[in-house]
C-alpha cells in the first residue's frame, strides 16, 4: 500500500514531462506553419482604437499577415469614429455625405440604405475602386452586415491612410437598419 | 487474456480511435482558415484582444496533436487527460455563451458558413467527448499501474 503514493508520483511526473513536450511540439509547428502559410495571421491580435459616442474602445483586425501591411501598424494614432443608427440618420438628414456599402455586389443588390453606393471589401482592398472621384473633404460613412463584421472598419481606415479624414463607419450596419424598419432600396442602383 | 478484458481492450481501441479522428476533423478547418477561427474565439469575449490570434494559431495543432497520439496510441495517458481538459475549457466556454446570451457561431467542429451555433447540445458532444478521454485515461493508468 505504501508503494502507491510513489506510482502515482512517477506516473505524474511522466504526464507532466509528456504535456510539456506535447505543448514545446505544438508551439513549434503552429509558429512555423502560421509563419509559412499563406494563410498565416499576425501572432498578437492587431486592433485598431475606435470612437462609440465618448468612449474609446478596441476592434480587432481579423486578418492574413499579407493583407495586414496595406493597413499599417495597429498603434497609429488615426482613430476612427463609430455612429449610432440616430447619428447616421443626422448626418443623412444634413445631406452631403457619401455612404459606402462594403458587403458584396449581390447583398447590395438584394437590398441596400437608400444613397449608398456598391464599394464591395475585396474590390476596394485589390484596389479595383476608382477613388478621384471622391474629394478629400467629403464626409465618407461605411457600412457592412452588422457589429460582428470588420469590413466597414478596414475600409474606413485605408481611406483614412489615404488621406481622406472626414470618415466614420456605421457599426450596427445593414442588420440593425433592416430590423429597425428604417427604408431600403432593392436593385443595384444606389 | 479473458473474454471480458479482450472486449475492454477492443472499446478503448475503438474510443481512442474514434475521438482521436474527430480532433483532427475538428481541426482542419481552423488550419485552413485561421483568420475565420480567430473572429470565432474573439466572438466569445472570454480573452483580452490581443492573445485570440495566437489561440488560434495554436488550437488547431493542438488538437490535430493531440488527434494523432489517440488514433495511433502514443501517449495514450497523456493526451487523453489532455483532451479531457481542453475538453472542459471547451464546455466552460460554450456555458459562459449561453449564459451571456451570445447568440454566436460554437467553432466546435467544423467553421462551414451554416452556422452551428452554442447550444445545450453542443455541451451534451463535450460531456460525451469528456466522458471518453476520461475513460482511456482512467483505464490506461489502471492497466499501467
Amino acid at each position: 500500500m505504501q508503494g502507491c503514493p510513489a506510482i502515482i508520483r512517477r506516473k505524474l511526473q511522466v504526464i507532466s514531462r509528456r504535456i510539456c513536450i506535447l505543448g514545446l511540439l505544438v508551439l513549434l509547428i503552429s509558429i512555423v506553419y502560421n509563419w509559412l502559410a499563406p494563410v498565416g495571421i499576425p501572432l498578437i491580435t492587431p486592433y485598431r482604437v475606435i470612437l462609440v459616442g465618448e468612449n474609446r474602445q478596441k476592434v480587432p483586425l481579423f486578418l492574413k499577415r499579407s493583407s495586414l501591411s496595406s493597413l499599417g501598424n495597429h498603434d497609429s494614432s488615426d482613430v476612427i469614429r463609430a455612429i449610432s443608427l440616430a447619428e447616421f440618420e443626422l448626418l443623412l438628414s444634413e445631406g452631403e455625405v457619401l455612404v459606402l456599402d462594403t458587403r458584396t455586389y449581390t447583398e447590395y443588390c438584394a437590398g441596400h440604405i437608400p444613397g449608398a453606393y456598391s464599394v464591395p471589401y475585396d474590390e476596394f482592398m485589390q484596389g479595383r475602386v476608382d477613388l478621384q472621384a471622391i474629394e478629400m473633404g467629403q464626409k465618407i460613412i461605411t457600412y457592412c452586415e452588422g457589429v460582428n463584421c470588420d469590413q466597414s472598419l478596414e475600409v474606413a481606415m485605408l481611406l483614412n491612410q489615404l488621406g481622406y479624414r472626414n470618415i466614420a463607419f456605421y457599426r450596427s450596419g445593414w442588420e440593425e437598419w433592416q430590423n429597425t424598419g428604417k427604408p431600403i432600396i432593392r436593385g443595384c442602383q444606389p | 487474456m479473458s473474454k471480458l478484458s479482450r472486449y475492454q481492450a477492443l472499446s478503448i481501441d475503438l474510443i481512442r480511435i474514434g475521438l482521436g479522428s474527430l480532433f483532427i476533423y475538428a481541426a482542419l478547418d481552423k488550419i485552413i482558415a485561421p483568420v475565420h477561427f480567430a473572429q470565432v474565439i474573439y466572438n466569445y469575449r472570454i480573452l483580452p484582444i490581443e492573445l485570440v490570434n495566437i489561440c488560434a494559431i495554436i488550437i488547431p495543432w493542438l488538437e490535430i496533436t493531440l488527434g494523432i497520439c489517440l488514433v495511433l496510441g502514443i501517449w495514450l495517458e497523456t493526451s487523453s487527460i489532455v483532451v479531457a481538459s481542453l475538453t472542459v475549457v471547451f464546455i466552460g466556454m460554450i456555458v459562459s455563451a449561453i449564459v451571456r446570451g451570445l447568440n454566436i457561431e460554437c467553432g466546435c467542429f467544423s467553421l462551414e458558413k451554416s452556422r452551428d451555433i452554442v447550444s445545450w447540445k453542443r455541451i451534451v458532444e463535450d460531456l460525451v467527448i469528456l466522458a471518453a478521454a476520461l475513460y482511456i485515461f482512467f483505464h490506461k493508468i489502471k492497466t499501467e499501474s
